[in-house]
Parts: structure tokens; C-alpha cells; sequence
């Protein structure tokens, strides 16, 4: 960008003694409202609730804890606080000395019975400083219909403008334009390194237990960074407060349960589990080797919500999730761990902090038993154990500064395997282990100037990363071969590179309707996926960056328009953005990437961009709610080795894509959801020639992604049928899908083969994964 | 270079998703790929055998063409080896085909080159085309045998004992004849393997190859003569086979890399037309073992 680090460094000081001094002008004796805003039927904390001044636009909303603190001059106010869905409360404050208000908000019955889009104020979307940036709650996506009933929150955000599935019912997602592995996906802050289920139809995400889902397509806030493309931030709900509650269902392929209650007047708890079934039906198979299988995933999410007093917090949270297939002779497994404690704590009502310890784990395994000289095993994953300090200090209705720091150490464990036992005759191997520490600091500040109007936000994060040395030779490539190998004890810091991430936004609020937004942001990643496909599989694997593997690092502009119509019910928007993409990593042809301990030498490095539009009408109350967008983009790479050089479309340049999500409520218990989706075909690389050697015919191949697959479109339908009355303590429901409602023949991939019988004569092959899918589950709560 | 331990798991893998995927359905369709450029396409190898060797020169052609390839005449080929040169002549029965004297053999360690003038281009200029390998050592093959095998009640294994070269990357491929013809004689069939996959130097009895017995091809009949060839072949040639393999059958998205045209190590030497080059040409060792079936 030609922005040097000294002049942005300068350029940011500017910018927080700017914002400081508008508001420490005129100063008068001031003090500080603040509390937690919760749901009075469970007791959930509500996250992004606002909390405004009464005819006023000064006001704050509430942090990912329920907290908010607003810093005022002496005097008396009334506070309205409101959340979409629930009765607004509005409160008299008396504010001559620092105040504790905890707000209890009720759910409106009325709006209980439509599909709520979009939580938060009613006209967040215009007037928050925040764009590029989708929310939704559990509600929303269980609304939306899904693959054999299985409620899906990845899913979901695919449905978003800007956000493309990396194939037909995969979980791996591109956030505009970019790869599957530049999406930080945090679960209560702790990483998900891999988001599937069986092969990517699924998600690792049970969304019983999901209080909010928020993605971050540009514009991510200071405090998160670590990829280019995108952070999806989602938080589990922390257990009723209020009473012992159950919910689940039964679906055609799993069932899941969650129960949850008070633990005392000062906790709570929630666990909630899941299990796919397939295995079991395979029992029935006629053949014996299909009746030995072994084809099944589960998840657990479970947490721990202690309220110690009113200054401090608790939170133990955990997910434990695997999957497993087997036969006779093979075996493979793969599965994720988290758990991460927090522990907030108000230091003063201005000053709200949140301290947390995080570990995550991934790993897999393969085995193969076809002989006791042939058996062999592979393994392979990677753990995280890191520590975060987060703060916010309301310094006024104005400004709020948060700063923090962020530590993570990296175990990569790029695999062992090989032959199993002392007669097997395949030789064993062992990549040693990498380790890597990233520190972070952060520092961000959001100030409102001109009674409102102006909403500036910016931030600055800076990120070092470093290696750690394993013992073993450390190699230094030159022109993708080994130069040179450095020596170090394990231990030691041997590289170390360290980058400044600018974020900058710019909101200006014509009126409570309409608002004109800005952003830039500069993110850095320091860890990636070695992964030859654009969806991704379990048996990827991470590595870091090192003395041969730059950062990955991106800028990316955004300028949007947001209008509110009918009362807020419509919520229109526009945004623009312009990505630019620096050492962006890729692979050489033929890249062998699992278990290779030269695996740098199969990388290719080079830029990228990508560009687009992204228009959205959104419908947030009435009975008919849901939202239509339409999103116009271009990624393209040039990578070093690849294409031989020249410029090429990104797996995931697919220029047009529509979607196309609503909720009709046909009658108090009975509403009908349908999601359509259009999208341009995925760029491939066709055979072009064939040439022969040794009795047989290899193929010639275009440029890189010269061509594309046919477009992709699909149609679901969901019926909910609630069978209980309203109001009833058990209320019990059933939902009908059907997947791919006009059963499109959605190319999944296109094989090219030569006739068994006449060898010379070659052909091509489209497979199709899911035509005509219904299923039905019975949701129950109580 | 593909690390063979992992093939069983690459196929499970996708055993397993094809389970997964029991609705996924199959359908030819027509899509116009268009023709790409003629590419020049030169392919041979030379041997520790001594026999007649054999170097083919054809033009690519276009992906859903239904005839075999263009073979190309009138070219001048030479395989070198320090001073002495093998010239090759053309084949009177099949265009395209060039091959040295009878009774050429390959020495273990030597480098050899090959060297190639056409006009491919048809400007009425020869252009230069060429490309060395050196000769991989030779494993030491003591016997073979073979017996039913525990994986599967239609298949029967072949066993090998004997010792591999004592350099530490090795490379080889496996070939089986019976009654002396090749039974894996295309890519689809082709075994390339490493040391890794094998062991250790000495091999005791290692199954290295499986013959299925619904197969005619394979079946095997009392007083069948088989023998194993093991060649030993350079890791770049290796690679090239590995790729084309890969690359023949095509890849699905979970598992599957973009495809990409095979590298090759022919060089252009001269100026000339921007038409591509595909191929190979290599050297490698052979040795062998053989037995009659059943064992007496």
C-alpha cells in the first residue's frame, strides 16, 4: 500500500489524541451507569442490546457478556433499553454517582411467533460503526432449511451476501473471494481448526447450544485477527438461570439433547450433546462387511456459568466432537477439542475486562488392517494453548477505548504413521514437531462526534509471531530447494516477524434511517492450511509461517450505504469492497502434502484481489421475514509456478451468486421457510488434449480455472408445525424439509474416462451428490 | 514424490465418502472442452536389458478425438552416453516409433541423453529437442512366489525376496509377466513404489503385487511361467508416472488436487514455435526373478 509502519504508527497517534481531546473538552463532573441486559425468561445474557438515552442518539450496546457501561455528565435520564424481540424497558436514572442497573428485557409475545432476522436495536444496521458484518441467532437458522434436517449454522452464513460455499455441501465457506482456510472460526474464543462433519456435509456446530452467530467479512475489530478473510465469532449459550429446561429432537440421521438450569442462586449450566445414527441402520445391511462398518460423528458442548457478584464472572466452556468411519480393514477418525475459562471482572464501571485461558486440538487419524505386513496407521493434528486480556474503558457516552493482549503457542504435529506391528514390512516415518508463539496487542477506540452523526472507529493491532526450534535442522530454501540448514537447540526463538494490522471505519448518520459507512482493515495470517482442494478435508493440515513462508497478509477497502424502511422493518444495504491480497500461498502441481517433511518446497507464493458488490434486502418483522441478496465479484491470483505465472481465477471466483432466504407464517403454529440459491459455476480446469504413453492416455489441460462448471442453483423448502399451544410448559414441533425441492442436478465434480471396451474413445462424467432430500424432525422443549 | 504408504488411505477415504454419499449419482454429459495447441510428445527409455530400445514421437491430440495419436516422421534421434551414440532409426511399421540396434544396453550410473531435431512446427526449420537421465543401481531379485492372499478370496499375492540398492532413496516400479506377457501394461497398472513402502534393504517374503482371479488377464493357470521385474528408476521419473497415474483417473473435491499438466524433462534447445512439450524420457535397471505356477 505504500503506508510505511512509522507513518501509520504516526498516523494512529494522531487519531487517538484526536478522538481524546473531542471529548475531553468542556469537562464536567461525570459519572457511570452499567450493568448486564438479560433475557427474562432464561437469564441469558443479550448481546448487542442497546441502551440509549431517552430522544436521544447518545447510548451504547451491550459486549458479548451482556455488559455495558455508559459514562454521562451528572444528571437524571431515562434509559430505554431494547433488543429486537423483547419489549423495550425504559428506566429513570438519577446519575450523581456511579450507578448499577441490570436490565431484565421479555420477549414480545407477538414477535415470539415470527422468525426474528437480525437481532440487536432495531436500526443497528444503520447506525452502528460497524459494517461488513452479518448476525444471527439460533433462531434465524433454524428457521432456514437444511440438508436432511440437520440445522446448520455454517450453512446459514453461506446463505449470506459475500459468502460462498466452497462446493455442494461442504462446510468450507469464502468470505469475499478468499480461501477456505482464511476464516477465523471461534467458539466461545476458542479456535475451530476444522468446522465438519462427515466430510464437510455437516458442521461441527450443534445449534442447540448457540446463543449467537456473528461473521465478520471486513471491518474485523481490532482484538481478532490472524486471518485475511473473515472471523466468524460464535457464542454458546450460558445455561438457564432462571429454571431446569430440555430441549432436542430426532432426526432422520442424529438426535440431540440439551439440558440446562440453575446450579444455585449464582450459576448455571448447560450441556448439550449430539450422535448421528447411520451406523446403525448399517446393521441391517445384507453384506457382512457393511454390517462390521463403522460410520458415525457426535459432538458435546458443555458449559459453566458462575455469577460470583456483580463484579466478577465465571465461564467454563468445552466442545468435545469426532467423527469416526471404519471397516473390516480401515479405519478413520478426526475430531476437534476446545475449552477456554474466562473470568470477567469490573475494575470500576468504566473499566470492564475480560481475562480468558484457551486450548484447542485437532487431529486425525488413518488405519489400514488389510495384513499383518501390510497394516499401517498415519496420524497427524495440531493443539493451541493461549491466554487473552481483554478491556474496555468507557471514557464517555463518546468513546470507548478497548485494548488487550493475546498469546497463543502452536504444537504442529505434521504426522507420524507407517507400518503397524513387528511383521508389517512398511517402513515407519515421523515429522518432528513444529511449535510457534504469537503475540498480540491491540489497542481500539470508537468515537461519536457531532452529537452522533460522525462514528469514528479505529484501531491498531500488532502481531509477532515466532518460531520455536524442535532440535532439528531448520531449512533455509532458495528457488524452493534447500540452501542451507541453521541449527538451534529446541527452544529457541529462532524467527521472529511482527506486523502492524490498522483497522479504520468511518460511519456518517444522516438520520435514524439512512447512514454511509467506510472501512479499511489490514489483517495477517501466520498459519494455513496445507490443502491441494478448494473445499477442504479432514486430512488437511496446518503449518506456520517461517524464515521460507512470508505472512499472508491483506487490505481491504469497503464503502457501504444502509437504509431503513416501514418502521425499520426493511433493511436495505449496499457495500462495495476491494481486497488486496500479499504472499499468498499456494501449491505446486502435484503438491504432495500429507505426511512430507519438505512440505515448503511444494509452496508457491504470490498476490491476489478480489472485488464485489453486495446488495441486501433484509426483512426483519411481519410474517413474512428473510432477506435477498445479490453479490457481483472477481478473486483472481498470481502465483509464482503456478499457471506458469500467469494470473488466474481463484477456486472461488464465481461472479454472480444470489440467495434468496424467507419465512412465511402461514398461521400461529404453522410456518413455511424456503431458501433459494444461484450461484456462478465454479472455475475448472478442463482437458484440452491427450496424448499416449505406455497403452494409455494422459490428459492436456487449459489454464488454470479457464473454464467453469454449469451455474449452480437449488430450492428448499421447511414446513414447522408447532403441535403445542403457545404457552404450554412442553412445547413440541415438527419440521418437514426438502432439499433441492426441484431436484437440480448440481454438478458436484466432472470425472473424465475412457470407455472400458474402446480405449481411445474418451468421455465425460457428471456426478451429482443430493436430489429430492426430505427428511423430518421432531424438535421438542420443556 | 508421493509417499506410496498413504495410497491404501487415499482410497479408503474415498470408499468411505462414496458410502457417505449413497445419493450421489453418475451422468455422461457432452461439455465442448475445446482443442488445445498440438503438443509434441516424446516418450522412451533406455535399459540395463540389452535389446532393441525405443523412443515414439506423436502429436497430442484433442481430448475427445477418436483416433490414436498423429505419429511424426522424419525426425533425427540419438541417445548419448559420454562418447559413444546409439542413433535410432525409424520404424518401418509404425510412424513415429525410432529405435536403436538390436542388442543396447544401459550401464548403472551413467548418465544418458537424448536428443531430438524435427519440424514440429512446419516452418521448414528443424528445431532441437532433448533430455538426460542417469541410471539407477540395480536391486538384487532372489525369488518370488505366490500364494492366496488374506485381503480378499479372489486375489493372490506375489511374494519377492532379495535385497535393494544400498544408495538411500530408491525408486522402483514392479512389473509381472505371465507366460511372458506384461500383465500390468498401462499406466492404470503400473506399481511405483520406495523404500519407505518396502522396509528395509532386505526384502523376506514382502507381497508387492496381487492378481485378481476374476480378471482373465490375471488368472492363473497351472503351469503358468510368471516372472517379476522390479525397475529401478529415477525419483523423477517416478513422479512422472505418479502424476500421470493421477491425473489419468481424474479427482474428486475432497481428496483431489487441481489438475495440471505433468511436468516433463524434455527441454527445447533451439528457438522455435511456443507448441508445448510433453513426455519423458529415462533410463532405469532392471532385474528379475521367475517360477511356474504351482510350485513344484
Amino acid at each position: 500500500m505504500g503506508i510505511g509502519n512509522k507513518q501509520l504508527a504516526l498516523y494512529f497517534i494522531f487519531l487517538f489524541t484526536f478522538g481524546f481531546t473531542c471529548c475531553l473538552q468542556g469537562q464536567v463532573k461525570r459519572y457511570t451507569v452499567s450493568g448486564n441486559i438479560r433475557d427474562a425468561g432464561n437469564g441469558e445474557d443479550l448481546i448487542g442490546a442497546e441502551v440509549v438515552i431517552a430522544g436521544t442518539r447518545t447510548g451504547t450496546v451491550s459486549n458479548s457478556y451482556g455488559y455495558y457501561a455508559l459514562n454521562l455528565p451528572e444528571g437524571r435520564y431515562r434509559l430505554v433499553f431494547s433488543y429486537i424481540g423483547y419489549k423495550r424497558a425504559e428506566v429513570d436514572v438519577d446519575l450523581s454517582a456511579d450507578r448499577k442497573l441490570n436490565a431484565v428485557l421479555t420477549a414480545d409475545a407477538r414477535e415470539l411467533t415470527e422468525v426474528v432476522v437480525s437481532a440487536e436495536g432495531r436500526n443497528a444496521n444503520v447506525v452502528r460503526p460497524e459494517m461488513s458484518r452479518e448476525r444471527l441467532s439460533a433462531g434465524d437458522i433454524k428457521s432456514i432449511p437444511a440438508l436432511m434436517g440437520e440445522v446448520d449454522v455454517i450453512k446459514a452464513i453461506q446463505l449470506l451476501p459475500g459468502v460462498q460455499s466452497a462446493s455442494e455441501g461442504s462446510s468450507g465457506f469464502s468470505v469475499r473471494g478468499g480461501g477456505h482456510d482464511q476464516n477465523l472460526i471461534l467458539l466461545d474464543e476458542a479456535t475451530v481448526y476444522n468446522a465438519s462433519h462427515l466430510m464437510g456435509f455437516f458442521s461441527v456446530f450443534n445449534n442447540d447450544a448457540i446463543k449467537d452467530v456473528t461473521l465478520y467479512k471486513g471491518d474485523i475489530p481490532a482484538s481478532f485477527g490472524g486471518r485475511l478473510s473473515s472471523l466468524l465469532d460464535i457464542r454458546s449459550k450460558d445455561g438457564n438461570t432462571q429454571r431446569y429446561a430440555a430441549a432436542g429432537g430426532v432426526g432422520l440421521i442424529s438426535s440431540r439433547l440439551t439440558l440446562e438450569g440453575p446450579l444455585g442462586d449464582k450459576a448455571s449450566a448447560i450441556v448439550s450433546a449430539r450422535r448421528t445414527y447411520a451406523d446403525m441402520f448399517l446393521a441391517f445391511a445384507s453384506e457382512e462387511n457393511q454390517r462390521n462398518s463403522t460410520l458415525y460423528f457426535y459432538d458435546m458442548n458443555a458449559k459453566l456459568n458462575v455469577r460470583i457478584d456483580d463484579n466478577n464472572r465465571l465461564f467454563l466452556a468445552g466442545y468435545s466432537g469426532r467423527d469416526r468411519f471404519g471397516t473390516d480393514i480401515a479405519a478413520m477418525g478426526f475430531g476437534n477439542n476446545t475449552v477456554t475459562l474466562r473470568w470477567n471482572h469490573v475494575f470500576s464501571p468504566r473499566l470492564f475486562s475480560n481475562f480468558t485461558l484457551i486450548g484447542s486440538s485437532y487431529d486425525y487419524y488413518l488405519r489400514s488392517e488389510i495384513s499383518e505386513q501390510l497394516s499401517q496407521e498415519l496420524s497427524s493434528g495440531l493443539e493451541d494453548y493461549g491466554f487473552k486480556a481483554d478491556f474496555s474503558y468507557h471514557h464517555g457516552p463518546a468513546n470507548s477505548l478497548k485494548f488487550g493482549y493475546n498469546f497463543v503457542y502452536h504444537t504442529f504435529l505434521p504426522g507420524e504413521g507407517g507400518g503397524v506391528g513387528e511383521e508389517s514390512v512398511v517402513g515407519r516415518i515421523s515429522l518432528p514437531r513444529t511449535f510457534a508463539a504469537e503475540n498480540v496487542f491491540y489497542v481500539a477506540n470508537e468515537s461519536d462526534l457531532y452529537e452522533g452523526r460522525l462514528k469514528l472507529k479505529y484501531g491498531l493491532r500488532f502481531s509477532l509471531f515466532h518460531n520455536i526450534a524442535n532440535g532439528r535442522g531448520v531449512d533455509i530454501l532458495s528457488d524452493y530447494r534447500v540452501a542451507e540448514t541453521w541449527d538451534y537447540a529446541r527452544g529457541t526463538v529462532y524467527n521472529g516477524m511482527g506486523r502492524l494490522e490498522p483497522r479504520l471505519g468511518v460511519t456518517y448518520v444522516f438520520n435514524d434511517l439512512h447512514s454511509v459507512k467506510a472501512s479499511y482493515s489490514r489483517t495477517v495470517q501466520y498459519i494455513q492450511l496445507a490443502s491441494n482442494s478448494s473445499a477442504g478435508s479432514p486430512l488437511d493440515l496446518w503449518f506456520e509461517a517461517s524464515p521460507n513462508v512470508k505472512p499472508q497478509l491483506s487490505d481491504q477497502f469497503a464503502l457501504g450505504y444502509f437504509r431503513n424502511f416501514a418502521g425499520d422493518a426493511y433493511e436495505v444495504s449496499a457495500e462495495v469492497y476491494y481486497k488486496d491480497m500479499k504472499n499468498v500461498v499456494d501449491f505446486k502441481d502435484h503438491a504432495s502434502l500429507l505426511i512430507n517433511e519438505h512440505l515448503e518446497q511444494e509452496l508457491r507464493f504470490g498476490s491476489g484481489y478480489a472485488y464485489g458488490l453486495e446488495l441486501m434486502v433484509r426483512r426483519t418483522r411481519g410474517p413474512l421475514s428473510g432477506w435477498i441478496s445479490y453479490t457481483l465479484s472477481r478473486s483472481r491470483r498470481r502465483i509464482d509456478g503456478v499457471n506458469e505465472g500467469l494470473e488466474y481465477r481463484s477456486p472461488y471466483d464465481k461472479p454472480h451468486n444470489v440467495s434468496v432466504v424467507l419465512t412465511q407464517d402461514l398461521s400461529p403454529r404453522v410456518s413455511l421457510s424456503a431458501n433459494w440459491v444461484y450461484a456462478s459455476g465454479t472455475p475448472v480446469t478442463y482437458p484440452t488434449g491427450r496424448f499416449q504413453i505406455e497403452n494409455s492416455y494422459v490428459p492436456v489441460y487449459s489454464s488454470r480455472n479457464e473454464y467453469r462448471y454449469p451455474d449452480y442453483h437449488r430450492l428448499d423448502l421447511s414446513l414447522t408445525w408447532q403441535l403445542s399451544r403457545p404457552g404450554r410448559s412442553f412445547s413440541h414441533e415438527l419440521n418437514f424439509s426438502l432439499y433441492n425441492a426441484y431436484g437440480r442436478k448440481n454438478v458436484w465434480t466432472i470425472l473424465f474416462r475412457q470407455e472400458n471396451d474402446r480405449p481411445d474413445v474418451s468421455y465425460a462424467e457428471k456426478i451429482y451428490l443430493f436430489t429430492f432430500i426430505p427428511s423430518v424432525t421432531w424438535n421438542f422443549r420443556f | 514424490m508421493e509417499l506410496q504408504v498413504l495410497t491404501p488411505f487415499r482410497r479408503l477415504a474415498c470408499i468411505l465418502l462414496t458410502a457417505a454419499l449413497a445419493q450421489s449419482c453418475e451422468e455422461r454429459i457432452t461439455i465442448d472442452t475445446g482443442t488445445s495447441e498440438p503438443r509434441l510428445v516424446i516418450y522412451g527409455y533406455i535399459t540395463t536389458d540389452s535389446l532393441r530400445h525405443a523412443v515414439s514421437i506423436t502429436r497430442s491430440s484433442g481430448y475427445f478425438s477418436t483416433t490414436k495419436p498423429e505419429g511424426i516422421t522424419g525426425a533425427e534421434v540419438v541417445i548419448r552416453q559420454g562418447e559413444e551414440a546409439y542413433i535410432l532409426t525409424e520404424s518401418g511399421s509404425e510412424p513415429g516409433l525410432y529405435q536403436t540396434a538390436d542388442s543396447v544396453a544401459g550401464e548403472v550410473g551413467k548418465t544418458y541423453t537424448l536428443h531430438v531435431s524435427l519440424d514440429f512446427d512446419g516452418d521448414g526449420q528443424a528445431e532441437e529437442y532433448g533430455a538426460e537421465s542417469w541410471l539407477p543401481p540395480v536391486s538384487r531379485l532372489d525369488s518370488m512366489a505366490v500364494r492366496p492372499s488374506a485381503l480378499s478370496d479372489h486375489h493372490m499375492e506375489v511374494l519377492i525376496w532379495g535385497r535393494l540398492p544400498e544408495e538411500e532413496e530408491n525408486y522402483f516400479n514392479f512389473r509381472l509377466y505371465r507366460n511372458g506377457v506384461l500383465v500390468n501394461d498401462s499406466l492404470r497398472g503400473f506399481r511405483i513404489s520406495d523404500d519407505l513402502f518396502l522396509g528395509r534393504k532386505d526384502i523376506e517374503g514382502t507381497p508387492v503385487f496381487y492378481l485378481n482371479q476374476r480378471r482373465e488377464s490375471e488368472q492363473l493357470s497351472p503351469g503358468d511361467s510368471l516372472t517379476f521385474q522390479i525397475d529401478g528408476i529415477t525419483s523423477e521419473y517416478a513422479g512422472f508416472i505418479n502424476n500421470a497415474q493421477s491425473e489419468r483417473r481424474g479427482s474428486i473435491p475432497l481428496f483431489g488436487a487441481p489438475p495440471a499438466n505433468i511436468e516433463t524433462n524434455l527441454r527445447r534447445l533451439t528457438p522455435g514455435s511456443g507448441a508445448g512439450l510433453s513426455g519423458f524420457f529415462t533410463a532405469f535397471s532392471v532385474s528379475r526373478a521367475g517360477m511356474l505356477y504351482p510350485p513344484e
